[in-house]
C-alpha cells in the first residue's frame, strides 16, 4: 500500500524537524514548507492525504491558505496547529472545513489526531 | 387558469393526464413525491388539483405520504387544494381510500387498464365536464331514519380520556363506535365530549362495581392489545430540538414531532434556548448551518446559523455530569473533532448533510426502531396514520331524503363539514362526499346535506339503479321496509340480477321498473 503524504506548514523550522521526528514512526511521507504562500503553492500542485498547518503565521496565516485553497478547489484535509489566544481563528478555520487542531507547542495529541484523521490503525 | 400538479414518477400517467386534458386550458406541473413534503401555495388564482400517484401500491410510500398530506392540512397548506390519491387496482381499494380519507385525502381515481375511464373521471373531478346527475333516476320524499357512519381520527388512545378528531361539530353525545379499532373498542358506546384539544372520550373499561355494563371492556386485555401491536402505535419519549431560521426546518421539525417517537421542538430564538434546554431537557439538538464560505458554490441555502452560534448552543446546556445532550450540527464543512476541540464538548457531531427530507426519515426511523418498553395508557399512546387503527366511524342516524343514482341528501343535527365523507350501510355500503349544506326542513338545529356517491362501479353501481326502480311508486315504503330487513333486500337484489324478480314482502308484490 502507498504510503499516505503529509505536508507540514510552519515558519518555524526547528518545529518543522521536531513534528517529523515525531511522527516518524507512523511511516509517512513528510514534505513541507516554511511559510503559507510556499505551503498553499505546494498545496495547489501536489495531492495530500493531509497538510498540518500553523494557523498563526506572519506573511500568510493558515486561514489564508485553507481559504485560497478552497477557492482553488482543493479539497485536501487541514489540521491546525493552535497555541492559547488562537480560539477566534480556530473558529473562522471551521467555516472552510477544519478537521481539528493540535496545541502547540505541547504536541500532546499529535499523533493521535493523524492517527485519526489518516484513518491508520 | 386550473393547475394540475402531479407527485409521482410514472412517465405513462403524466402522459394520459396531459392528453385527456392537454388541449385544454390547465396547467399541468410535475413534481416528485419527496416534494410534496415542501409544498406550499402561497398564490392567489383557482384551486390546485394535486394528483399524488400512489400506483402501483407501495405499503411504505403509503405510510410516508399520508402523514406529510395530514400535516399539511393542519398547517392549512391545503386550503386552497384538492387532494387526490392515484390508485392502482386493488382488492382493498375502499379501506385504503376510507383511511386515507381521514386523513386529509379528498377523493381518489383509479388508474387500471381502462385508461379512458380514469381521463374522464378526472375530466369529471376537475369540473370540465357537464354534471350529469341529471340523467339519473331520483326517488325523493322518503323521510326514512338511516344509519350514517360519520369518519373520526383516533388521535390518542390513553387514561383517563382518549382524543379524536373528525369533520362535525358536536358538543356532547352517546355514539357506537366501529372500524378496525382495537377489537374491544369495536361497536361499543362512547359518551364523546369537546374538549380543548379536540374531543375526548373515556375507555369503558370494567369496574370492580355493580355499576359494570355488558359494554365494558378489560383493561388487561386492551392493554395486553394494544402491546401485542406496538409497531402501529407512537408514543413520544423524551424530547428533541431542531434549531432552525427557516421556514423548511420548520416543516421538518413539524414532520418529525408528528412522526417520531419524541417530542420535537423548533427552536427559533437562540436567546430562549437555555429557558427552552431547562424546560425540556432534550436529548439531542439539531442546528443547521448556513454555506458561511459557499464552499457548496453560489446557489447554496444561505439561511441557517453559523458557527460562532454554537457557543450560545454550549452555553445553553447546564453543567450537569449526568445532562449532557447530542449536538448534531448538520451541513457543517469542518469535522466531529475539531468541532469538539474549538468547542470543548465531547457530544458535538457534524454532518456534511443539510437538513433535508432524507435526513428527516432517517431520524424517524432511528426514533421509531428504539425499542419501546411496555406502552403505557397513562402515557397515551398515537395511532400511526397508516394504520386502520387510526380511524374508524361513529355511528349516527339522519333523515335520508332523496336518492339517485349518484347522488342523495339527508339532514342530521352534527355540523358537518362540506367535502368530508360519510358512509351509508343502507340500501347498502356506499361511500359519498358532502358537496352542499343547506338549511333542513326539519328544523334550525339541523343542516340538509347533498352528497355524491363516490367510487361506485360494478355490481354496487347495478344493485343501484334496481333498487331505484324498484322503489320508484312507492319510495317511501320501500325504503322503510327495507331499513328495517336489509338482508332480505341483498337477497332480492341477487335475485333479480339472476333473472327472478324482486320477490317482496312489505305489502304489495312488485317486478323492477325499467
Amino acid at each position: 500500500m502507498a504510503k499516505k503524504k503529509i505536508l507540514i506548514i510552519d515558519d518555524e523550522v526547528k518545529l518543522l524537524k521536531l513534528v517529523s521526528v515525531l511522527l516518524s514512526k507512523l511511516d509517512l511521507e513528510v514534505d513541507t514548507a516554511s511559510d503559507g504562500q510556499e505551503g498553499l503553492e505546494k498545496v495547489l500542485k501536489g495531492q495530500y492525504d493531509l497538510i498540518i498547518c500553523d494557523i498563526n503565521m506572519p506573511k500568510m496565516d493558515g486561514i489564508e491558505v485553507i481559504k485560497e485553497a478552497r477557492e482553488k478547489g482543493s479539497r485536501d484535509d487541514f489540521v491546525f496547529f493552535t497555541g492559547h489566544g488562537n480560539e477566534e481563528l480556530m473558529m473562522s478555520s471551521l467555516k472552510y472545513g477544519a478537521r481539528g487542531f493540535i496545541d502547540k507547542p505541547h504536541f500532546s495529541n499529535l499523533k493521535d489526531t493523524v492517527i485519526e484523521v489518516l484513518g491508520l490503525s | 387558469m386550473k393547475e394540475i400538479l402531479y407527485f409521482g414518477g410514472n412517465r405513462r400517467v403524466v402522459d394520459l393526464i396531459k392528453k385527456k386534458v392537454g388541449a385544454l386550458s390547465v396547467k399541468i406541473t410535475t413534481k416528485t413525491l419527496p416534494d410534496l413534503s415542501f409544498y406550499s401555495d402561497e398564490e392567489e388564482g383557482e384551486k390546485k388539483i394535486l394528483l399524488v400517484d400512489l400506483s402501483p401500491w407501495d405499503e411504505t410510500l403509503f405510510a410516508e405520504i399520508v402523514p406529510v398530506l395530514n400535516l399539511l392540512e393542519k398547517d392549512g397548506v391545503l386550503r386552497r387544494c384538492c387532494v387526490y390519491l392515484l390508485f392502482g387496482h386493488d382488492p382493498e381499494l375502499v379501506s385504503k381510500a376510507t383511511l386515507a380519507n381521514c386523513h386529509a385525502i379528498k377523493s381518489y381515481l383509479v388508474i387500471g387498464e381502462d385508461e379512458d375511464l380514469f381521463g374522464n373521471k378526472l375530466l369529471c373531478e376537475l369540473e370540465l365536464e357537464e354534471d350529469k346527475s341529471g340523467r339519473y333516476l331520483s326517488v325523493s320524499q322518503l323521510e326514512v331514519r338511516i344509519n350514517c357512519l360519520i369518519p373520526f381520527k383516533v388521535n390518542k388512545i390513553g387514561i383517563p380520556h382518549c382524543l379524536m378528531s373528525g369533520p362535525f361539530q358536536i358538543n356532547k353525545g352517546d355514539f357506537q363506535i366501529k372500524g378496525s379499532l382495537l377489537s374491544d373498542l369495536n361497536q361499543k358506546m362512547i359518551s364523546l365530549e369537546k374538549g380543548e384539544q379536540g374531543y375526548q372520550f373515556s375507555l369503558p373499561f370494567k369496574r370492580p362495581s355493580f355499576i359494570s355494563k355488558k359494554d365494558d371492556i378489560n383493561q388487561d386485555i386492551f392493554i395486553r392489545e394494544i402491546n401485542a401491536n406496538k409497531n402501529f402505535f407512537r408514543q413520544r419519549r423524551g424530547s428533541i430540538f431542531l434549531i432552525g431560521n427557516d421556514e423548511k426546518s420548520e416543516r421538518i421539525s413539524r414532520l418529525l414531532d408528528y412522526q417520531a417517537n419524541a417530542r420535537v421542538h423548533f427552536i427559533n430564538d437562540l436567546d430562549i434556548l437555555k429557558e427552552e434546554v431547562s424546560k425540556h431537557h432534550p436529548s439531542v439538538l439539531f442546528i443547521n448551518l448556513k454555506d458561511e464560505a459557499n464552499l457548496k458554490g453560489e446557489e447554496s441555502d444561505l439561511t441557517g446559523f453559523v458557527f460562532e452560534d454554537l457557543l450560545k448552543v454550549k452555553s445553553a446546556i447546564p453543567f450537569d455530569e449526568f445532562y449532557k445532550p447530542i449536538i448534531i450540527v448538520l451541513n457543517s464543512p469542518s469535522h466531529s473533532l475539531a468541532l469538539r476541540q474549538v468547542f470543548r464538548y465531547d457530544k458535538i457531531v457534524a454532518l456534511e448533510e443539510e437538513l433535508s427530507r432524507e435526513i428527516l426519515y432517517e431520524l424517524i426511523s432511528k426514533y421509531n426502531e428504539k425499542k419501546l418498553q411496555d406502552l403505557s395508557l397513562e402515557q397515551g399512546v398515537i395511532p400511526i396514520d397508516s394504520d386502520v387503527r387510526s380511524c374508524g366511524w361513529i355511528i349516527s342516524e339522519v333523515c335520508l331524503h332523496q336518492m339517485s343514482e349518484d347522488r342523495f341528501t339527508f339532514s342530521c343535527p352534527y355540523g358537518l363539514e362540506e367535502g368530508s365523507w360519510i358512509h351509508l350501510e343502507f340500501p347498502f355500503a356506499l361511500t359519498a362526499e358532502i358537496t352542499d349544506i343547506q338549511p333542513s326542513p326539519l328544523g334550525r338545529d339541523q343542516k340538509k346535506y347533498s352528497c355524491r356517491i363516490l367510487g361506485l362501479c360494478g355490481e354496487a353501481e347495478r344493485y343501484l339503479r334496481v333498487f331505484l326502480n324498484f322503489a320508484y311508486k312507492d319510495p317511501k315504503e320501500v325504503f322503510t321496509y327495507y331499513n328495517e330487513h336489509p338482508t332480505l333486500l341483498i337477497d332480492n337484489l341477487k335475485k333479480h340480477l339472476h333473472g327472478n324478480g324482486f320477490e317482496v314482502d312489505y305489502g304489495k308484490e312488485e317486478d323492477t321498473h325499467h
